[in-house]
């Protein structure tokens, strides 16, 4: 039977009116677009008994995403309509131009899922003998791909040597047109191709990794043929990780003790340190930077700064050694916190250990950064600073008196500002004489609303020309916002050149205090 | 502390954390204070019959109910000590403000003499400087309460030190060795301090807030003559006995009240069995500060 648009279908009491064939013919099942007599709009397979059961095998234990949920199920006498759920908000059936616009790693990306979501349906026995151009919508915003029509799908045993292959070939063609900017030339031409090195010399089809994927999907006879889904996802992976390319740090840092009478030595520290791999094609970058600012006797501050960035540092390096970059991508911000809880264990032993050395202690403010993914740790009145598309956030919050008299309502922000005591008397620090609880190091001082969706528990979504600037109070004491996004208008290019300015700066306008900054440009 | 990266890995040495110090409370609780912050609420459960409640100091010694997961700003105005909560004569319970800075409010109401115990029944709002805590009286027999807390102490019979929180012995305990020294502390590195001998009850194993004031080597039992003494050892973190700071050899009775930082312990000795169950009646040192209190007096008649 043929269905087109504005024909009715009636099974029992319920009864659809097609607005739109978005896919189907005599032999398939159907997909449509149609609405209820109560004028919903709703989607629908339609399809012969035969197909229907295999449909709800499949879905009887798995929601495969990527792929409609069945919301109901009607059996009629020759045919079942199944109400499905409607494609995802800003999807439409893939057009060859938008297709061509996909950015290539998120166009990947949308070919990983795609081939994720086949792999569970081969897993189960579901074979979609093939899949057409129209079954599939895209997403033209984030380049995400959804199978709207499964008309083919039969469910056996004992599939034919290509069935497999001829699910995966889709995947091939569409990989080709996004690197290639044009339409996949067919199978035939396609072998041909691959055959000659010179016809692909100086074409973007020799992009590493893309020959291997093209020659995998061509055809399913041969050695290279990709036997199942999992062989063709690693061929995917292999292209994803030839585009990536990791954030650089571009790292500048300066400390001077100052020229004030009263300050006979630099009490404050920072430290850094980057690590970059490249294993398998996977190229890894990672760092780990901070500022500390030592409290306490003439030597004893100096000398606990010290000891934080170096205990730090070497604590990350620990990390990094034993739970690797992948691991430390995904909790960067707990690996932050960790680092902190260390230093101010070892500070504490130490002030246990050797109690005339050791008095006093240190503020700390660090940064993990791993992928794309930035953790903080935070304790004290030192800042880390971001500036973001020209905006300056300050992503810490001071841990000082003048805070705590604030929330109390004791103290408005303005009075604070001239309220000097308050304002250099700290709340917390890594103190000598006890160690810090986890619960109290500090991650992201910052209101949500600020930083948006790149800012989640999973830590700080970081993006290329982020410049972050992690300053003692001797720093950002002196110079305020004004004058920080002037320096770092002027020396962008440098981060070396404004982590001097900034210092030199502060020491210029009253130097009262030891000042550092260290600043990290994403490149 | 739940953590996806192992301490111990980043640190370089290895801490021995006993889990058993981390666990529940084996004495059921009396009563509790709730504080609904920010939707989610912080239960401190009250499982002795006179607690005194607040942040811990060194210059005052431990208190039994440690403020803890407040924000700095509530931190700050809580007293160290801030009140003393106890069960009067097994059934109603009374609060005795105990700082003349940092103000107790029951209802609103605010408690203005801090000689004074004013009753507290369930359900009243405790507010303790910035902090409104709920009071909530469980459904427990002091009587049931007091036989949970003889059998955990009976069930050892040799002499021992008994682990507190919140006012009663909650379970762990070391049992002291009369032909040695016993010494209480934390794990240390051995690349720091080699030559010293580990502890011999480690006690890194405690939460973060219990932990983090106790030495590493923190303090020596011994026994001689059938006595039982103690002597502070750790140079920054004090040693306590019935509340008050011991610095030199200290002999201990049945029944007391050792301090280690900010956690309490109980000397358990089996020839005194009522020293043992029943705790002792431990008051802290009187408030001295005159003149705070007279000018807080004043205030509070102005206010009414």
């Amino acid at each position: 039977m043929t269905w087109s648009a504005g024909s009715r279908i009636e099974i029992g009491s319920a009864v659809w009116l097609i607005d739109d064939v978005l896919c189907g013919k005599a032999n398939e099942a159907w997909t449509f677009r149609a609405h209820r007599e109560s004028g919903e709009t709703v989607y629908l397979w339609l399809g012969s008994h035969a197909w229907a059961r295999d449909v709800q095998t499949i879905f009887q234990d798995l929601e495969p995403s990527g792929l409609p949920r069945i919301l109901a199920t009607f059996e009629g006498a020759d045919e079942t309509v199944f109400e499905i759920t409607a494609p995802p908000a800003g999807s439409a059936p893939l057009r060859d131009e938008d297709w061509l616009n996909v950015a290539r790693q998120r166009a990947i990306v949308g070919l990983q899922n795609l081939t994720a979501m086949m792999g569970v349906l081969h897993e189960e026995r579901g074979w979609l003998q093939g899949v057409k151009r129209r079954e599939i919508w895209l997403n033209p915003a984030d380049g995400s791909l959804f199978l709207m029509s499964l008309g083919r799908l039969h469910l056996t045993r004992k599939p034919a040597i290509e069935a497999a292959w001829r699910d995966m070939r889709i995947i091939g063609e569409l990989a080709y047109e996004v690197f290639a900017q044009e339409l996949y030339p067919g199978g035939h031409q396609m072998a041909a191709i691959l055959q000659d090195k010179s016809v692909m010399e100086g074409t973007p089809i020799l992009f590493p990794g893309l020959p291997q994927l093209l020659a995998g999907c061509v055809s399913p006879y041969g050695d290279l043929a990709y036997v199942d889904t999992g062989d063709l996802a690693e061929g995917l992976e292999q292209i994803r990780v030839e585009l990536d390319r990791p954030l650089t740090f571009v790292v500048g840092s300066a400390s001077t003790v100052g020229n004030y009478l009263f300050r006979k030595n630099n009490q404050d520290s920072c430290g850094h340190l980057v690590a970059n791999s490249i294993c398998g094609s996977r190229k890894v970058s990672l760092g780990f930077f901070c500022v500390a600012d030592g409290i306490g006797g003439i030597q004893d501050g100096e000398r606990a700064s010290r000891v934080a960035v170096e205990t730090a540092t070497q604590s990350f390096a620990r990390a990094w050694a034993h739970y690797g970059a992948a691991y430390i991508e995904k909790w960067a911000p707990e690996l932050a916190k960790s680092v902190a809880k260390v230093v101010g264990q070892r500070l504490a032993v130490e002030g246990e250990l050797r109690p005339n050395n050791n008095r006093g202690g240190t503020t700390f403010s660090g940064m993990v950064v791993c992928g794309n993914k930035l953790g903080i740790c935070h304790v004290g009145d030192s800042r880390i600073i971001l500036i973001r598309d020209g905006v300056l956030i300050q992503l810490t919050h001071d841990h000082t008196l003048a805070n705590i008299l604030i929330e109390l309502g004791e103290l408005t922000p303005a009075e604070a500002l001239k309220n000097d005591v308050s304002q250099r008397t700290i709340s917390r620090f890594l103190s000598t004489s006890a160690e810090v609880e986890y619960d109290r190091v500090d991650g992201f001082g910052v209101e949500s609303e600020v930083l948006g969706e790149a800012l989640t528990e999973r830590g700080l979504t970081v993006e290329r020309g982020d410049l972050f600037i992690l300053t003692s109070d001797g720093t950002h004491g002196e110079i305020d916002e004004i004058g920080i996004s002037a320096l770092v208008q002027i020396h962008r290019d440098s981060p070396q050149d404004l982590s001097e300015a900034l210092v030199q700066n502060a020491v210029d306008l009253m130097g009262r205090d030891n000042a550092t900054a260290l600043v990290v440009r994403m490149d | 502390m739940t953590n996806r990266f192992d301490l111990d890995v980043l640190r370089g040495w290895t801490e021995k954390r006993d889990r058993e110090l981390d666990g529940t409370h084996r004495v059921p609780a009396l009563a509790s204070l709730v504080y609904n912050r920010k939707g989610q609420p912080l239960q401190i459960n009250i499982h002795g019959p006179d607690v005194y409640v607040g942040r811990f100091h060194p210059q005052h010694g431990p208190v039994d109910l440690l403020m803890e997961g407040l924000d700095d700003h509530e931190l700050y105005k809580v007293s160290a000590p801030h009140a003393r909560i106890s069960l009067g004569d097994g059934k109603t319970w009374f609060v005795r403000p105990l700082s003349p800075s940092s103000f107790t409010y029951i209802n609103d109401r605010l408690l203005s003499d801090t000689r004074e115990r004013y009753p507290l029944i369930d359900g009243d709002v405790l507010r303790l400087g910035v902090v409104p805590f709920e009071f909530e009286v469980k459904d427990l027999d002091f009587e049931t309460w007091r036989g949970r807390q003889k059998d955990l102490l009976l069930a050892v019979e040799e002499p021992s030190i008994f682990l507190m929180r919140a006012g009663a012995v909650c379970g762990p305990n070391y049992v002291l060795n009369k032909n040695a020294h016993t010494v209480i502390g934390r794990t240390f590195p051995e690349v720091l301090a080699a030559g010293h001998r580990q502890p011999s009850w480690d006690l890194s194993g405690l939460k973060d807030e219990e932990r983090k004031h106790i030495g590493l080597r923190h303090a020596e039992f011994w026994c001689e003559d059938e006595d039982w003494y103690i002597l502070p050892m750790s140079p920054r973190q004090r040693t306590y006995v019935n509340r008050i700071e011991v610095t030199g050899v200290t002999p201990l009775m049945p029944g007391d009240e050792i301090g280690l930082g900010a956690v309490l312990f109980h000397f358990h000795h089996p020839s005194n069995i009522r020293a043992s169950t029943n705790r002792r009646t431990v008051e802290l040192p009187a408030i001295l500060n005159w003149r705070e209190e007279h000018a807080r007096r004043k205030r509070a008649e102005e206010t009414q």
